[in-house]
Order: C-alpha cells, then sequence, then structure tokens
C-alpha cells in the first residue's frame, strides 16, 4: 500500500503487516498488547513473543516515519 | 498561419527580428535567434506548427545567441537565455538546435505545475495512452520513436504532462530526441521520417531530432486517456516480454520520475494515484521492434475503462 504523510509530505510503500497494522490506528489509539491480539496469528513466528517482537519493530519504524506516535 | 508558410529565408527574418509565437501542446513560446543552423532546423522539425500572431503573451520568452566573448573567433557557442537570464552553461555552436529542445523542456519541467510532470514519453491508440516512464539508456525514446512511425499518436517523447485538475494527459508533440545507435535504428525501420543532421559530442552522445508526425501535432490539443503504464527496457537479444507489475511498486517508480510530484504535495498524490489506478502497469523488456510493436497492438484496455 502507498500512503501520503500530508504533515512531512513524504509517500511511503507499505508491506501488508505495515499496512494493516496502521489501518488499525487509524480507527482508534492502541497499544502494543492489543496489536499483538489483533494481528500476531498472521505472523509467521513460530511463538507469541516472536510475533510480538516483529509489531514491535513494525511499530518502531511506522513512528520513525512518523505515521505514529509512540506515547 | 504553419511554420511551412513561411520560406527559410522570411523564418530567419523573423526570428532575427521580432521572433516567433509558436504553439507547442498548451505552451506559447516566443523564440528569438540569430542563428541559422537554429532556424533551419525550426523550418525542418516544426514545419506543421501553428505559430501565433504577435502578442505580448507567450508562456516562455526564449532565445539562442552567441555570446560575446573571445571564443567566438575560434570556438563558438551558443547560449539559451530564459527570460533574458542562461539557466544554462554555453555549449558548443553546432548544438544550438539540440540545446533548444533541451532547454524547450526545461521550461516546461520547471514552471508548468499545473500539471504533474513526468519524465516519460507517452502514446495514444483508439483513445488508450501508454506512459513509457524509464531512465536514459532504456530505450524509451527508441520505443516511442518506432510506435509513433506505425500508427500511435505522439504525445510527448519526454515529458508526459498530467493535468492536476482532471487527470487528463495533455499532448506536447515535439521533436523526437535520438542519441546513438538508436538514429540509424529508427532511420532504418522508418526510412519517410525526417531527421535533423546528426550532431556529434554531446552530454549525450551523438544526437539526432525527428519530426513529429503531421497528424500528431495536428491532435495537440486533444487530451488523452491513460491506460497502460509500461516502464519499457532495451536489452540486446532478449525475448519480447511483457509482465505485469504491482501498482503500489508502479506508483513509488512513476513518483521517482515525476519532476514536481513533490511540489504539488497532497495534488501530487491524488492526481498520482488516480492514474494508477486507472491503468494496467507491466514491465517490458524487448530487443526487436516489430515485436515490441505487435505487444503493443494486442495490449487489452483495462476493463474499468470500457
Amino acid at each position: 500500500m502507498v500512503i501520503y504523510n500530508n504533515t512531512s509530505g513524504d509517500t511511503h510503500l507499505l508491506g501488508v503487516d505495515a499496512a494493516q497494522i496502521l489501518l488499525l490506528f487509524e480507527q482508534a489509539p492502541a497499544d502494543l498488547g492489543i496489536v499483538s491480539e489483533q494481528f500476531a496469528t498472521g505472523f509467521p513466528a513460530e511463538t507469541h513473543e516472536e510475533s510480538t517482537l516483529q509489531i514491535e519493530q513494525i511499530l518502531l519504524q511506522l513512528h520513525e516515519l512518523a505515521l505514529i506516535e509512540i506515547c | 498561419m504553419k511554420v511551412s508558410a513561411l520560406t527559410t529565408a522570411e523564418l530567419e527574418l523573423q526570428l532575427k527580428q521580432s521572433g516567433i509565437f509558436i504553439q507547442t501542446g498548451p505552451f506559447v513560446t516566443h523564440l528569438q535567434t540569430r542563428i541559422a543552423s537554429v532556424a533551419q532546423g525550426v523550418g525542418l522539425l516544426y514545419t506543421d506548427f501553428s505559430l501565433l500572431e504577435q502578442t505580448d503573451y507567450a508562456d516562455f520568452h526564449v532565445s539562442l545567441e552567441r555570446p560575446h566573448n573571445l571564443r567566438r573567433w575560434f570556438k563558438p557557442q551558443v547560449l539559451f537565455r530564459f527570460d533574458s537570464s542562461p539557466p544554462f552553461k554555453p555549449l558548443p555552436l553546432d548544438q544550438a538546435l539540440p540545446m533548444l529542445e533541451w532547454g524547450l523542456n526545461w521550461c516546461v519541467s520547471s514552471h508548468a505545475n499545473r500539471y504533474l510532470i513526468i519524465h516519460a514519453a507517452v502514446v495514444e491508440k483508439d483513445g488508450y495512452a501508454a506512459i513509457l516512464p524509464a531512465p536514459p539508456g532504456s530505450g524509451k525514446s527508441t520505443l516511442c520513436a518506432a510506435l509513433v512511425n506505425r500508427g500511435w499518436r505522439l504525445l510527448s517523447d519526454e515529458l508526459t504532462l498530467v493535468r492536476v485538475d482532471d487527470g487528463k494527459l495533455i499532448p506536447l508533440p515535439r521533436p523526437v530526441s535520438l542519441k546513438n545507435q538508436s538514429i540509424d535504428v529508427i532511420q532504418h525501420y522508418a526510412p519517410e521520417a525526417i531527421f535533423s543532421p546528426k550532431v556529434h559530442d554531446t552530454i549525450k552522445g551523438t544526437v539526432a531530432l525527428m519530426r513529429p508526425p503531421t497528424a500528431s501535432v495536428a491532435r495537440a490539443l486533444e487530451p488523452a486517456q491513460i491506460a497502460w503504464v509500461i516502464f519499457p527496457k532495451y536489452q540486446a537479444g532478449a525475448s519480447t516480454q511483457l509482465q505485469l507489475l504491482p501498482k503500489s511498486r508502479t506508483f513509488m517508480r512513476v513518483a521517482d520520475n515525476a519532476f514536481n510530484y513533490s511540489l504539488l504535495g497532497t495534488k501530487g498524490f491524488e492526481t498520482l494515484s488516480n492514474l494508477i489506478d486507472a491503468a494496467d502497469c507491466y514491465d517490458f523488456t524487448y530487443s526487436v521492434l516489430d515485436e515490441a510493436i505487435a505487444t503493443f497492438a494486442a495490449l487489452k484496455p483495462p476493463t474499468f475503462n470500457t
């Protein structure tokens, strides 16, 4: 998915996982637990901890791109 | 009145004196020059273009002139001026005609921000247009020249103009710039095409300009509808291959090839999104022009356009 950040003026090409997570935040703020619960089963990780780690990395990348704000 | 209505002597005189006001697509250019080779080139390549009566208004006021420096005696040069200022360093005098084309491209790509401007050729047939974005050396202009000599309408070989207001493709047919081996390839492929003399040792190698088809110039005010975005790549010996591309990746590649995408901000994003949404997108590899033409002839319009 391609998204445009009208605050920074940057355009980003996101993978499916990152795009779905971003769409979740578009509906309402969420914490890591909520995001993990929603998406963990869709990740090709062997354990729940691994999938949570992958989600955490995606959240950090979205934060670095100024697409979400981590409080 | 068309350029062809003037004799070479009349054209030279008018260019020397008040200049000509020539219509190229949606733009009016006021051109002045005392350089005979430019006058001859304009007479040869712009023969079907309309000249406007003397008017106060032009989108671009440009001139080509010989700088008054010592070099004029032993290594003459040419200087392109836009609104009296030179945006580029001078070039050798024999490059005056290519410099006019490069300068006119610069005028459009630097100023015409009511369009999303993509570095891409664009051609149309039966109401459906194909945009061909590609970096230099990919065979974009060669393929474009071949297509327009086989019934496709030339909108541009270099600058795709997407009107921000409605997403229509706005024609800007001008001479097609060919480089190095491509010149001989197209001269052989389309012996009836008219070319300027070759200019050697330019920054792009040897360059020649092909006169745009008369029918394309006649339809220069008729917008076109996007149907395909095709990234061409000439590869010696390669088989002809058309490979479907995801729209998301196409978007990013086209944005990379746009001159003013970032400048247009949200409007640039919306314009490009609508453009890509309405198109089927492909990577295209070719080595044989006839096969490339056949592939283009077999393209099916996107289903949502029919």
